[in-house]
């Protein structure tokens, strides 16, 4: 157990430090922002994968049905 | 010497009905002949003819069965062909949903692990970055104002960069880096994807 938190304090604090966070001072107020600015990429991403998904299900259909015209 | 014409009438008719009889017995002893051996050979040729007949009706008999064993081959060819027929369907209709899926799938993942990695390259130069570095180093009372600072750092590290080629090291690294932006790569790969 103390192996996982050193772990996840540790891979939090590289997180941070690879995203320009240098100074373990500002850790604290960094982290919510970045966790905030990652959700925010997370829910655009998933939103581009939800409009991918439904446009290559639709090309799929449109190949199908070329392939098979009378299905 | 007295002659007799009407003696010597009988005597001709005579010899002419003896010859007369003479050629018609000839004849129907020759058509006799004839007759014998037209019996003999049709008798010979019944003979030859009737189990060549019936052999044939055998060879039909076999033949007319291995039709019917054909037709029945056909008619189970048929079914075969219509069962293939329907299973290749429902295999079809059972494999195409799944592909369907995964391939939604597979391209929901892409665009969002692209639009996912575009995004996380472009805010590593922008605002966490610019708010952090301007708390940590300048004093409370300028730290309120941090979005006008950059376009004129960025334009510094751009024309420092213009003026000596390179970008100035005592610089931050996340002022440094902010100037350069994503790469051509991320945003091709950002960008919509047109199917061919």
């Amino acid at each position: 157990m103390k192996r996982f938190v050193l772990g996840v304090l540790g891979l939090t604090g590289a997180w941070l430090w690879s995203r320009g966070a240098r100074d373990p001072r500002e850790w604290p107020k960094r982290l919510p922002k970045e966790v905030a600015a990652l959700w925010d990429d997370l829910d655009d991403a998933f939103a581009a994968g939800r409009r991918a998904a439904a446009r290559q299900t639709a090309d799929f259909e449109d190949d199908l049905r070329r392939v098979k015209p009378g299905q | 010497m007295d002659i007799a014409w009407a003696d010597v009438l009988r005597a001709a008719l005579s010899f002419f009905l003896i010859i007369v009889g003479i050629g018609i017995a000839y004849v129907c002893f020759r058509l006799g002949g004839m007759l014998r051996r037209m019996s003999m050979t049709v008798v010979r040729v019944t003979d030859e003819v009737v189990p060549i007949l019936s052999r044939a009706q055998t060879t039909v008999d076999g033949i007319n069965l291995e039709l019917q064993r054909v037709d029945e081959i056909m008619v189970s060819a048929v079914n075969a062909t219509k069962g293939a027929e329907k299973t290749v369907t429902s295999l079809s209709n059972a494999v195409t949903a799944p592909v369907k899926k995964a391939s939604g799938f597979a391209a929901a993942a892409k665009e969002a692990m692209a639009t996912f990695r575009a995004k996380r390259a472009e805010g590593v130069h922008t605002k966490p970055t610019t708010d952090a570095t301007s708390e940590a180093a300048t004093p409370p009372a300028q730290a309120a104002a941090p979005e006008p600072a950059q376009p004129k750092d960025g334009i510094r590290v751009q024309e420092h960069a213009a003026t000596n080629g390179s970008v100035p090291d005592e610089l931050p690294p996340e002022l440094r880096s902010r100037d350069r932006g994503p790469s051509i790569s991320q945003i091709s790969w950002a960008l919509p994807k047109r199917r061919a």
